[in-house]
């Protein structure tokens, strides 16, 4: 067996094109602990950490002729674990503990940005906007927060769906005017998040 | 969020069609999956990350063989090369990390799965509960399909050592000849070969019950302590043990003390798959007392053997060896 030592990304790959196992093993000792560590991170499972790291890897050889790497190895890396994670998620493919694991994050997170709303000065612009609100975009504003679903709210305050709907972005498009007004720190991302989470 | 949302929205990301709040969202919560970056609980101890490094690295070559990717969230078999060459035994490791595809463990009411070992050979099994089952020699373990369902229930004949995940709602059952061990987290090996009279059961950490079908609570044993268990005379003795934080056969050494002819015969099966007789009764009768390791040649043993019983032996053929 050649020995190779501390190769560069650049030299590792061209090892892998040449078809040298010895260098694919080299790239597999450099990186393989990191991405362990960071899928097990995210999944709290040995099992599917340990799958997916051997499908990246198992992947990297498959492709080692057409592999284009335009930041770093570690970075191509780092991106397939995510691309991997996101598409085992939206397949459900992972084991129910996992799923519920990764979806009570992205509830989290909702939870956090809808907490948000309720924050010191942030909260009295708000609700100062919203007693400006006409009544049913108010109510169907609130409830929204309160994660109810657009047909339970229909149903309950006997409106069409649509108009739920309508009174929710018309609600958020109001108080976007409002808050950028006032508070010109807060930054267009939580817009996106807020529309998203509420105005569905 | 309800989970369809979740899905689809994971979806959109992926096909390329998410809005831009979308792809905020998706990138936010990948972000947020990490939590402040504690590390791997068993990645600090050399020994478990030099397996996890051989089971990745042994998985990266199945799957470059196979055109397809197939999903095994049930038993896992795996044996590592590397603590292979790190201990320096000669043990024969078998990797099958494959299980067949129909054995799918969310299908109910299928066979259960098995997994032997031959002479030389010692496997690592990766329970879907995470628990690490290390098999000896000419055993096996049987795993029903419903495992883990209510209770983690499992077949052991021949010798293990479990490192058992801690689940206190489903207790851990081992069922071997005669006697039930049942633990809720803790590492404890059994040998119940069929040759041998007894069954040894031994714990490393933490507590396990141990039942027999007489008697539902025959002893509870703490750290430290084997029980052996009659076979014949459903009798038990419960013994202070010398229980070292694994046992030496993992690493490829049989520490015999006091051992019975049969003890030996196994032993000898287990490292060099031979099959040892006798008809002379000294040497059916002898407490061995002697150390043996699988880098030993068999002949070097066998000498060992010879010398301390005073007797001669002679290879019979394919696999028998007989001490005369």
């Amino acid at each position: 067996m050649r020995v190779v030592a501390n190769l560069t990304d650049i030299e590792l790959l061209d090892g892998l094109r040449q078809d040298r196992e010895d260098v694919f093993e080299q790239l597999f000792n450099r990186y393989w602990e990191k991405l362990h560590q960071q899928a097990y991170l995210r999944l709290r499972n040995q099992e599917e950490a340990e799958d997916m790291v051997q499908d990246i890897f198992a992947d990297v050889w498959k492709r080692r002729h057409t592999l284009e790497i335009k930041t770093s190895l570690a970075g191509y890396l780092q991106a397939a674990l995510k691309y991997k994670i996101i598409r085992q998620a939206a397949k459900a493919n992972l084991r129910r503990r996992t799923q519920e694991l990764l979806l009570s994050q992205m509830e989290e997170l909702e939870d956090a940005v809808i907490d948000l709303l309720a924050v010191g000065e942030l909260n009295q612009t708000i609700a100062a906007a919203i007693q400006r609100f006409p009544e049913n975009m108010r109510k169907v504003f609130l409830m929204r927060t309160e994660a109810f679903t657009v047909a339970e709210i229909a149903d309950a305050l006997k409106l069409s769906k649509q108009t739920v709907k309508n009174n929710t972005s018309d609600a958020l498009r109001r108080l976007r005017v409002v808050l950028a007004e006032k508070h010109p720190e807060i930054p267009p991302s939580f817009y996106l998040v807020l529309t998203l989470f509420i105005g569905h | 969020m309800k989970r369809t949302t979740f899905k689809q929205l994971l979806k959109k990301y992926r096909d390329g069609t998410a809005t831009p709040a979308e792809r905020y969202v998706v990138d936010r919560w990948y972000e947020s999956l990490d939590r402040g970056g504690e590390k791997h609980p068993s990645m600090a101890e050399v020994d478990e990350k030099a397996m996890i490094r051989s089971r990745i690295w042994q998985g990266v070559h199945d799957r470059r063989q196979r055109t397809k990717w197939h999903r095994h969230p049930g038993v896992r078999v795996a044996a590592s090369m590397a603590l292979v060459v790190s201990i320096s035994t000669l043990l024969y490791w078998i990797a099958q990390t494959t299980t067949p595809s129909a054995h799918h463990p969310s299908k109910p009411g299928h066979a259960p799965h098995t997994i032997t070992t031959s002479g030389r050979q010692l496997k690592q099994v990766r329970l879907p509960d995470s628990t690490i089952v290390w098999l000896n020699a000419h055993s096996a373990l049987e795993v029903p399909a419903a495992f883990g369902d209510r209770e983690r229930r499992i077949k052991l004949s021949g010798e293990a050592f479990f490192e058992v995940k801690r689940d206190t709602l489903r207790p851990f059952l081992v069922a071997t000849d005669g006697v039930v061990v049942e633990v809720l987290g803790t590492s404890f090996s059994i040998q119940s070969y069929e040759r041998l009279q007894n069954v040894n059961v031994a714990v490393t950490t933490g507590k396990v019950l141990v039942k027999s079908a007489s008697t539902p609570r025959l002893s509870e044993l703490t750290m430290g302590q084997s029980l052996v268990y009659q076979k014949a005379t459903g009798d038990y003795r419960v013994d202070k043990a010398m229980v070292a934080e694994r046992p030496s056969w993992i690493k490829g050494r049989a520490e015999l003390k006091m051992a019975s002819f049969d003890e030996l015969a196994q032993t000898l099966a287990n490292l060099y798959d031979v099959q040892l007789t006798t008809d002379d009764d000294q040497v059916m009768s002898y407490r061995y007392n002697l150390t043996l390791e699988s880098t030993l040649r068999l002949e070097d043993a066998m000498e060992l053997i010879c010398t301390i019983v005073g007797k001669t032996y002679k290879k019979e053929g394919e696999g028998i060896v007989e001490i005369f």
